[in-house]
């Protein structure tokens, strides 16, 4: 008994020493780049094509709502009213992404969308949520502190605080998680036909494609069951990330560590998650889902593994244009 | 920090409430899917889908008491973890359409059927996903009452771009998608039609 509440202390200190500490804010910087330019781009096509004034205005008004939703005490949204409010989350939204006045700004694009949601209930997508859930994180956080005109107008060094990019983290594992909890059809089980992609892909609502030939079945089930262990093994994937970035002391968490960097599990992760999302991208229109997805990728790397891979990756594009430049003159 | 962590983690548990409105239970793709998994337990479908249930009724109560400390973050903060996306692959498919007639006697003309160039009104409002979302709903029989709602305000927008028009008819066309085992299936076929007089809707 007396041993193992003096052990308590240091495990505890070990399990949460992820969380405290500051790091470069990198990571956080790129999510929150990525997530406002997904809230920009949509809300502002929402607000131009007129889907919005159409979709969040209460029918008696002209609209498909049946909801007042948070204008409610105002009476109710008008037109006018419609577009202030996509015009306003859209330049808050371009203002977290630049990073000028990021927390306002993101504070402004969290509650922006979450009014935008209330208005009809029916109209929207997991993407919000996703949205939401990001951006409440993102503006409790140092996000602005690079990549920023805030960070290069103060010139302070860019520290932020290391929890909310493991929140994020969590929040990817969660998403994926929710998503296979979800699957339980006979179609998506393994044991079944694994025909749930070639039913979906085609779904006309959503494909971008139409009919697809009956040759490609057989791949739609092998993806269909590469998605299905991909959303469900999402728990490893955080686990992944949490022991790549802690010194496990225990013999069993260590060898579970090196276990999975020698498989390089967290870009494997990774990349199966972004040709997933493109594959998606491409064969479906699903709103900005796959944009809110991805946006939360970068929180997965340590700041200075992320910073190692995009200065090869910007060596590697200046190579590629000195070489352009070489053979066209 | 935790006790986010904490709530997310209960709140990613999947929401059954939805599944509960046995209305949906109904429809022929919830049929096919259910008679499968009381195929695969040995069960008669009509038993399968009692137990089933009653299971998801005491799931959905242990949900609720285990997600209950958290309800007043969530709410503040708009923090939410459902995530139901594309939970099952249906071999009916169902695509929406819309048309309007300008006499009591006159031909119904299509004005708009999803992914469908030829007919495509007001299509950068109709094929935004938020709408899409809120039309593709309404396809099962749970969203009847806001299909009605819906197509009335379709049918007011369909007005109030020509004055003509005297009636709108909102639809849904079922297909049925092949595979390799059922390479043959059933022509399309629109139905659940709900007609509405345009003379009637307020302007």
């Amino acid at each position: 008994m007396s041993g193992a509440s003096e052990a308590s202390p240091g495990r505890w200190a070990r399990l949460t020493g992820l969380l405290v500490g500051e790091e470069d804010a990198l990571g956080l910087a790129l999510v929150r780049l990525l997530a406002c330019a997904t809230v920009a781009a949509h809300v502002g096509r929402f607000a131009a094509t007129g889907a919005a004034r159409f979709a969040l205005l209460h029918r008696d008004r002209g609209g498909m709502s049946d909801a007042h939703g948070w204008l409610e005490p105002l009476g109710g949204a008008e037109p006018w009213m419609i577009t202030l409010l996509c015009v306003v989350t859209c330049l808050a939204a371009i203002l977290g992404a630049v990073g000028l006045f990021t927390r306002a700004a993101l504070v402004v694009t969290w509650l922006g969308l979450r009014v935008i949601s209330s208005l009809n209930p029916e109209a929207h997508g997991s993407y919000d949520g996703l949205l939401v859930d990001t951006l409440f994180i993102l503006m409790l956080s140092g996000a602005g502190r690079a990549l920023s005109l805030d960070a290069w107008r103060s010139g302070a060094p860019a520290l932020a605080a290391r929890w909310p990019r493991v929140l994020l983290v969590a929040q990817l594992g969660l998403l994926y998680l929710g998503s296979g909890l979800h699957k339980g059809s006979s179609g998506w089980v393994p044991g079944g036909d694994a025909s749930a992609l070639w039913y979906i892909l085609q779904q006309p609502t959503w494909s971008r494609l139409g009919a697809l030939p009956l040759a490609l079945y057989p791949l739609t089930q092998v993806a269909t069951t590469l998605v299905w262990f991909f959303e469900v093994l999402a728990p490893l994937f955080v686990v992944a990330v949490w022991l790549r970035e802690s010194a496990p002391r225990g013999r069993a968490l260590a060898a579970l560590r090196r276990g999975l960097e020698g498989v390089r599990f967290v870009e494997v992760y990774l990349a199966f998650g972004l040709a997933m999302h493109v594959g998606i991208e491409a064969m479906m229109e699903v709103g900005p889902f796959c944009f809110a997805s991805l946006a939360l990728y970068p929180a997965a790397l340590a700041p200075a593994r992320l910073r190692a891979w995009l200065e090869r990756a910007a060596g590697w594009w200046r190579a590629v244009g000195a070489r352009r430049q070489g053979e066209s003159s | 920090m935790l006790f986010h962590l904490a709530g997310s983690c209960v709140a990613v548990l999947p929401d059954a409430r939805y599944g509960l409105d046995r209305r949906a239970w109904a429809d022929a793709r919830v049929e096919r899917e259910l008679a499968v998994w009381a195929d695969r337990v040995g069960m008669t479908p009509s038993a399968f889908q009692d137990r089933l249930y009653e299971l998801a009724v005491g799931y959905e109560g242990a949900r609720s008491a285990a997600l209950a400390p958290f309800e007043a973050y969530f709410r503040v903060s708009g923090v939410s973890q459902n995530w139901s996306m594309f939970a099952a692959g249906t071999v009916e498919s169902d695509r929406f359409g819309l048309r309007a007639r300008r006499c009591e006697d006159c031909p119904w003309e299509w004005l708009y059927v999803h992914a469908d160039d030829d007919h495509a009104w007001s299509r950068a409002v109709l094929g935004h996903p938020r709408v899409r979302s809120a039309i593709f709903r309404w396809s099962w029989p749970s969203h009847a009452g806001r299909y009605e709602r819906g197509c009335r305000a379709l049918a007011e927008r369909v007005a109030s771009a020509d004055a003509d028009v005297v009636a709108v008819e909102c639809s849904f066309e079922r297909s049925t998608l092949p595979s390799p085992s059922r390479p043959d299936v059933p022509a399309p076929a629109w139905g659940r039609a709900r007609v509405v007089q345009t003379r009637t809707v307020a302007r």
